[in-house]
């Protein structure tokens, strides 16, 4: 693929990603008060990075009022071959299955394939039989399960070429997890494909060779990559965003919103109040240096049109932000919304809070001296892991407040 | 400044808190002022060099690892988190950058350069930024602007284990070839996704990765936790360990080190029963006086020592030394735990500052934990120009590669790094043209040559005509090396295979090892045959590991043709039962018999095939193995009987443990019962028990009864009946239980009945009561309360003979043996006390007297008196514990206990040992099928074999098919070994331990000073023998004279006082016979020193040698042995004997330790 240095070719690029073959399912996946479990290997592990998929799903179903419990695990495998710590391969799926009771999921998403590329044909009956295995242990907890798809290639650096044998190879992988999902009635969930996203332009001269794109190896995300693939994420789980735009049109006294739940009020004819909330919470910013938030679209875009001439003052909850004539203001003004912005970073912040505490009480450093063959040593320290679960459920409640999108208020005036 | 401002606040926080619970904890260990010149006022530095304050506390907390760059920026690895973060306290953990922007030796600026971090143990700068280990994941930050702040953050690799956090991947490094490497140690478990397949990881090792690949893969497996890495100038990789006490190691591609799961065997360090070592750095550069270039640098952190070693070349490996110490210290919180060399060519050593070293003992939360302060220390030479700093990012590509041959390690490595970043066909053109000016081959031309090819490396292209020149080159640590760049890139250089044949062939060792191991991921069918031809030259045990380790790795491309018996692996018997014992290949009986029976009779090569039948044949295989061995056996003539005798018996031994009965067995066992040699008569025996064979018996009963037999004839043959039992047997035994009155037939009975009737044999047992023979009511009674529901049985024999009495002593020794057993039962140690009427003892300590005695301990404590109390034989310390390497390996080796462990810990672990049990020294319980119970220290473990470690230090290997269930045990001391202790003897005991390690006369220091020793038993038979053949009898082995162990004190003396004597006749003056034994590593003069040798008869190897306080002798490599006369009646003063230094071209030896 060939690079382009021009952040609108980026742009471009980003709306080109699209999410594969998803079948669109018309029962929703989510439940209202679901706990979701994310169940694998190193994608799972790292959606940590930055945290951008599950904030944006949170923004997107804030009505249901998700929790999410990460339970990635770099390497691992449907037998639980990372998780084994001291133990055999057998310990390991006891203590995935112990996890999981931990984390006490209604829905378990799992990821699984991937570290299994290249095992050939062979391996691909032993994933069959172990996945098969691993969605009745977690069915036979109450959860209900969703099969997510392996992450096809991703366009990366030039030095690092995606082998095609690799992609064959997952391929047949994809395929079993495809016919184990209907097998087992199951939701099988394609992953989007990231199509190339190229650098930002400082790119060339940088010293690392990590290029700032969605993957730095063709296969696992960067926080760019993950901040990429939410949207798509989200709108293959069944809900998508509409771009937000309100057109008023004050001779007709009418109003359209797109995105949006917006009342309008024509208080007289230079003075128009609206009180208005997005559908969702807006997305955090583009990861800071991976591209620039210039290149996002508005936060809201505003048409008026019917106004008397004159220059107009627009106010956002309380505050003017600017100035516009009439005639701006029918071809349409951008608004910035920082403050939600900035809720969504609060947002994004909780949830890597929440992960983190979750992380430190199911996966603890020092497990060796606190629970393993230590901890006649050190395992009285093993009492604060516990300490642990009011702070996750704290940041829980937090993330269900700071998802849903805050009311704004604009004030549209004929300036004096 | 602002950021160096911030840290200071939050340090200055953080201090405050720590000086207030400092009081409350001063009577249990001292909190030293943290005033960093007193602390640098402890230190005594080695002759010439000096030590100033680089950087401290508040602008460094805490630091873990360092590294600096190219632009002389030191990178520190900081964590105040460390041990465990707290719940709901952030991670605020830190990179920092310290620079001595003016250049005068001290640090004047400090940067933040990523902050919210969980314990990072390791920071590398590079590719603009630097990696950071930051708990399970390698991240990448790259600072954009060169504000030294990292902007983009990417996580490069993940799924590294967090079971430990002084365990997480650490100590990283970039190679020469332009590789990152990577520590981590035992704990951890890493699954690693890349886009080659996943890595994993389980326990310790060392990973090479490539960024720009994104390759990772594992260099060597082990060790427990391995914080040094370097490389030499010629590019050979030497690491040490912070926890295993065998300092420096040498370490090459698929090398396998102690504690690696499943490891089937393994390399050991160049310096036995050294301390542990945290950091290695290799010193280069022009400030450094001549003979310090090529020392490397470690850390005695328990100890406050920084260290240094001299290696040297010995076949295909290494030999090491330790030198004087660079520093020594008394202060506590000294703790050098990373060393790296600096820009100006300065020494600088990163000190943890911290009276706690670590948190397996002590509590994470323990308020005498340091976590606020910090110093890197700077050592230069007095008198001697700094080395010229140069920035490789400042200089053109041209001058780039002349940097190549700077002196300086760091200037050549980060030129390389360098010349990544650059137009790579400019800085290729700029190689090859200095390529071309290189014509000659003296030792600088040849490594600027080698540098180059580095070069190449770093920058992903690799000139095949330079990598042939050289593979060929002229100097064997030039061919090494290329070798080593041929085995990583194999895959991109043409022929690659033929280079590793011609290099597996090579005259020079080190070049053999490199090229068989690249030949170990080889596809080709003839790598094996070539790999074994390295059989057919000297072998040490470097070479021996790499082609046993590469036999295994190749497995797949020969054993298959093996077992279908077709050819392979050439036409040399030795080499396929080299190739067949590497990989433990079962089912192979029938080839190596098939040799076996073809080969000539007197070829040396037979009993070894004969041996390795027994090990892995069938039971047919295995008789026509004896078969052949009985008729070598009957054509022989009696002198040549005997080795042939002892093949048997051990082929015996080996196929018995499999559980491997021939079908001659009957006829065989029959044989050798019936034979005239006695020590075959004895295989018969021990045949007959371990077959089974039931038509014997009646002949075992006879000889059991016949007294006119050997005592161990006999008990030989009541081992037989117990394992025979059947109804005869058993009955025979029961008759003999009544009527035997010989202790030692006694305990042989009781041991053979335990076998199936554990209460008739508790009755039998009971009749030793009062034995004066401690060894064998010891073993017996062991053996007893050591199978399932033996201790059930002993107390039922105890409680339902009401009117049992035992004596105080026999009490006291019963309930010590009960104790030792894996799991003591407190009511059968309260129902022997009962039959004891013993009073109830132990300590049981109050908090307040807890504290006074601890307090005692500082102010009381006399160790002298603990170290005499510490050797006393009825304590044991010594049979399980080594000081300095010398005494039994069943716990830690306490050389430097003293320096990292807090006296409440020292205590503690005396009084209750199994409340904090050092790592590594967990016990693993066992039940076999036939009801014992085992229980050990793993020490390996495969999927048929388990190796323990028992508590006589004796090592148990358990065929795992005979495992009905295992469990974790307890530490292997004993509760309540300090009890008869006084008060006072206690306080002594723990003043002693403390002093272990710490500078003073309780630190083993760097003289190679003789620590163990063999003592000759005072017995009646061995008095008659000296008698009757004179002393020199003493120099060759006869069963009459028995020789036990005896150790030096710290200070490496042997003190006469407790010392066997054996007066040659009755009115003769007394003398002691001790040994000693040494190994000479590299041939040469070898050099003896003595401090006084009045008394002193000498003997080297079995030859008398004039006593002298100086003594050199030329000696080959291998074992060789100094045997002492010492007349006691001239002599009192204690033993001391060293091991000296001798010129450029003297030999290495080094004294044996362990038990």
């Amino acid at each position: 693929m060939r690079w382009t240095l021009s952040l609108s070719a980026l742009l471009l690029s980003m709306i080109m990603a699209t999410p594969g073959a998803a079948q669109k399912s018309s029962a929703p996946l989510f439940q209202s008060g679901d706990r979701v479990v994310l169940l694998g290997g190193a994608f799972i592990e790292r959606l940590q990075t930055g945290n951008y998929v599950e904030c944006e799903i949170s923004s997107v179903f804030a009505s249901e009022s998700l929790t999410f419990r990460n339970l990635g695990w770099g390497g691992d495998n449907v037998a639980g071959e990372s998780r084994a710590v001291f133990g055999s391969v057998a310990d390991g799926y006891a203590r995935l299955l112990r996890d999981l009771k931990l984390a006490a999921p209604t829905l378990t998403i799992l990821h699984y394939g991937s570290t299994d590329i290249g095992t050939g044909s062979e391996g691909t009956e032993q994933f069959r039989s172990g996945l098969s295995r691993l969605v009745a242990d977690v069915k036979a907890t109450g959860s209900r399960v969703a099969l997510l798809g392996t992450m096809p290639p991703v366009p990366t650096r030039s030095r690092l070429p995606i082998s095609e044998a690799r992609n064959k190879a997952r391929l047949a992988f994809e395929a079993a997890i495809m016919e184990m999902a209907k097998e087992l009635n199951c939701r099988y969930l394609t992953m989007p494909q990231l199509k190339g996203v190229a650098p930002p332009p400082s790119a060339s001269q940088r010293r690392s060779p990590f290029a700032a794109t969605a993957s730095i190896d063709g296969q696992q995300l960067t926080a760019f990559g993950y901040w990429s693939i939410a949207p798509l994420l989200s709108e293959l789980l069944g809900r998508d965003r509409e771009a937000r735009s309100l057109l008023i049109n004050v001779s007709r006294d009418s109003s359209t919103a797109n995105g949006l739940d917006a009342q309008v009020k024509l208080e007289s004819d230079n003075r128009i109040a609206i009180e208005l909330s997005g559908t969702h919470l807006l997305r955090p910013d583009v990861p800071r240096h991976y591209g620039s938030a210039d290149a996002e679209t508005d936060d809201l875009l505003v048409k008026v049109a019917g106004l008397a001439r004159g220059q107009y003052s627009v106010a956002l909850d309380g505050t003017i932000q600017f100035t516009a004539s009439h005639a701006e203001l029918s071809r349409g003004v951008g608004i910035e919304l920082a403050s939600e912005r900035r809720q969504a970073d609060q947002l994004r912040a909780t949830i890597a809070r929440k992960n983190e505490y979750f992380f430190h009480r199911y996966r603890p450093q020092n497990e060796t001296y606190l629970f393993l063959f230590r901890k006649h040593e050190q395992g009285n320290n093993a009492v604060e892991i516990p300490m642990f679960d009011p702070l996750v459920e704290d940041q829980d409640r937090l993330i269900h407040q700071l998802a849903k999108p805050p009311v704004h208020q604009i004030i549209i005036s004929l300036a004096n | 400044m602002f950021d160096s401002r911030l840290i200071r606040l939050l340090i200055f926080a953080c201090f405050s808190v720590v000086t207030s619970s400092v009081w409350s904890q001063r009577n249990l260990t001292e909190i030293p002022d943290p005033d960093p010149e007193k602390e640098r006022l402890t230190f005594k530095v080695a002759d010439g060099f000096e030590v100033q304050l680089y950087v401290s506390d508040p602008d460094i907390a805490k630091p873990i690892h360092m590294n600096f760059d190219g632009q002389g920026r030191l990178w520190i690895a900081s964590s105040e988190v460390y041990p465990h973060i707290k719940p709901g306290a952030p991670a605020t953990d830190k990179i920092l950058v310290v620079e001595d922007t003016d250049q005068d030796g001290i640090a004047d600026k400090t940067t933040v350069f990523a902050d919210g971090l969980l314990i990072p143990t390791g920071v590398v700068p590079g590719d603009g930024g630097a990696y950071v280990v930051n708990s399970t994941e390698l991240v990448h930050y790259e600072d954009l602007d060169g504000d030294l702040k990292g902007d983009v953050r990417n996580v490069v690799l993940s799924g590294f284990g967090s079971e430990d956090t002084h365990h997480l991947l650490h100590s990283l490094r970039w190679g020469p070839d332009g590789a990152l490497y990577m520590n981590q140690s035992i704990y951890i478990h890493s699954h690693v996704e890349t886009p080659h397949g996943v890595r994993r990881l389980r326990g310790g090792g060392i990973w090479r990765f490539r960024p720009e690949t994104m390759e990772l893969e594992i260099v060597c497996r082990g060790f427990v936790n391995p914080w040094g890495h370097h490389f030499d100038y010629w590019g050979q990789s030497f690491a040490t360990d912070g926890a295993y006490g065998e300092g420096i190691n040498y370490v090459f591609p698929g090398a396998v080190y102690v504690t690696a799961p499943g490891l089937k065997r393994r390399l050991e360090g160049l310096n036995p029963g050294s301390p542990k070592h945290c950091g290695l750095e290799i010193l280069s550069g022009r400030h450094l006086p001549e003979d310090w270039r090529g020392s490397m640098i470690t850390n005695d952190f328990r100890a406050h020592r920084v260290c240094r070693f001299t290696v040297s070349e010995q076949g295909a490996g290494y030999s090491s030394r330790q030198e004087t110490e660079v520093i020594t210290s008394s202060h506590t919180a000294f703790r050098p735990i990373d060393v790296k060399m600096g820009p100006d060519g300065a020494i600088y050593i990163a000190d943890w500052y911290n009276p706690i070293i670590q948190h397996g003992e002590v509590d994470f939360r323990d308020e005498r934990r340091d976590h606020a302060h910090g110093r890197i220390w700077r050592i230069t030479a007095k008198d001697r120009p700094l080395s010229p700093r140069i920035d490789p990012k400042e200089v053109r590509t041209k001058q780039l590669v002349r940097l190549l041959t700077y002196p300086e390690d760091w200037i050549r490595l980060y030129a390389k790094l360098e010349m990544k970043h650059r137009d790579r066909d400019t800085v290729s053109r700029s190689l090859h043209q200095r390529l071309a000016q290189l014509t000659g081959d003296d030792e600088d031309t040849l490594h600027e040559k080698l540098e180059i090819l580095w070069a190449f490396q770093n920058i992903n292209q690799l000139p095949q005509e330079l990598v042939e020149e050289l593979a060929r080159s002229t100097d064997h640590r030039v061919r090494a090396a290329a070798t080593r760049v041929v085995s990583n890139e194999h895959e991109r250089i043409e022929g690659s295979f033929s280079l590793l044949e011609a290099a597996s062939l090579d005259p020079s060792p080190r070049v053999r090892l490199e090229g068989i191991r690249g030949l170990s991921s080889s596809q080709n069918g003839q790598a094996a045959e070539i790999v074994l031809q390295v059989l057919d030259q000297p072998m040490d045990r470097f070479l021996d590991f790499a082609a046993w380790q590469t036999m295994r790795d190749l497995q797949a491309t020969w054993k298959p043709a093996i077992d279908a018996g077709l050819p392979a692996l050439g036409a040399d018997p030795s080499h396929i039962i080299y190739a067949l014992r590497s990989v433990e290949a079962k089912g192979t009986g029938g080839i190596l018999i098939g040799l076996a029976e073809d080969m000539n009779q007197d070829d040396p090569r037979l009993g070894g095939l004969l041996e390795l039948t027994a090990e892995l044949g069938t039971a047919a295989e295995v008789g026509r193995a004896f078969n052949l061995a009985e008729a070598l056996r009957s054509e022989s003539s009696a002198e040549q009987r005997a080795p042939i005798e002892a093949r048997l018996a051990a082929m015996l031994a080996v196929s018995s443990q499999r559980g491997i009965v021939p079908p001659q067995a009957a006829q065989l066992a029959g044989r050798w019962l019936d034979d005239e040699s006695a020590a075959i008569r004895q295989t018969g025996i021990s045949a007959a028990g371990d077959w089974k064979i039931v038509d014997m018996r009646d002949d075992l009963i006879a000889l059991v009864t016949d007294k006119d037999q050997t005592a161990a004839a006999r008990q030989k043959a009541v081992g037989s009946l117990g394992q025979i039992a059947d109804q005869a047997s058993r009955d025979a035994l029961a008759l003999l239980a009544m009527t035997a009155t010989d202790d030692r037939l006694l305990a042989a009975v009781t041991t053979a009945v335990a076998g199936y009737d554990l209460d008739a044999a508790v009755a039998c047992g009971m009749k030793l009561v009062g034995s004066s023979d401690e060894a064998l009511f010891q073993s017996t009674f062991s053996n007893l309360v050591a199978r399932k529901g033996g201790q059930l049985a002993l107390h039922k024999a105890i409680t339902t003979s009401g009117d049992l009495s035992l004596s105080q002593n026999d009490a006291k020794r019963m309930i010590r043996i009960v104790r030792s057993a894996s799991e003591p039962q407190a009511d059968l140690i309260s129902a022997i006390r009962d039959a004891g009427s013993l009073a109830e003892s132990g300590w049981k300590l109050t908090p307040e007297e807890r504290t006074a005695i601890l307090s005692d301990v500082l102010t009381v404590g006399n160790a002298a008196r603990g170290q005499a109390i510490y050797r006393r034989r009825s304590l044991a310390c010594v049979n399980c514990h080594a000081i300095g390497g010398a005494g039994g390996r069943v716990g830690p080796d306490l050389i430097s206990i003293g320096g990292s462990a807090p006296i409440d810990y020292l205590l503690n672990s005396l009084l209750l040992p199994n409340d904090k049990v050092k790592e590594n020294f967990h016990s693993l319980i066992v039940l076999t099928a036939d009801g014992k119970i085992l229980s050990g220290i793993v020490i390996r473990e495969d999927d048929t074999t388990l190796v323990l470690r028992d508590k006589d230090d004796a090592l148990l290997s358990i065929n795992k098919a005979d495992i009905d269930g295992r469990r974790e045990g307890r530490s292997l001391m004993p509760d309540g070994t300090v009890d008869e202790l006084t008060r006072q003897e206690l306080v002594d005991l723990v003043r002693f331990l403390s002093e272990l390690g710490k500078p003073g006369d309780y630190a083993v220091g760097t003289r190679q000073l003789a620590r163990r020793w063999s003592v000759l038993v005072d017995t009646p038979a061995a008095r008659t023998r000296l008698r009757r053949v004179g002393n020199d009898s003493v120099l060759n082995p006869n069963q009459v004279y028995e020789w036990v162990s005896a150790y030096s004190q710290v200070n490496g003396r042997l003190p006469l006082a407790n010392l066997d004597t054996l007066p040659r006749f009755p009115d003769a003056s007394p003398v002691t016979f001790t040994r000693v034994s040494f190994r000479v590593s590299r041939a040469g003069e070898i050099r003896f020193g003595f401090e006084d040798i009045s008394g002193l008869t000498l003997w080297l190897d079995g030859s008398p040698i004039e006593a002298s306080k100086l003594i050199s002798v030329r000696l080959d490599p291998g074992l060789h042995e100094l045997t002492l006369s010492i007349d006691r009646s001239s002599r009192a003063s204690p033993l001391a004997i060293e091991l000296l230094r001798s010129g450029a071209d003297s030999g290495e030896a080094q004294w044996l330790t362990g038990k």
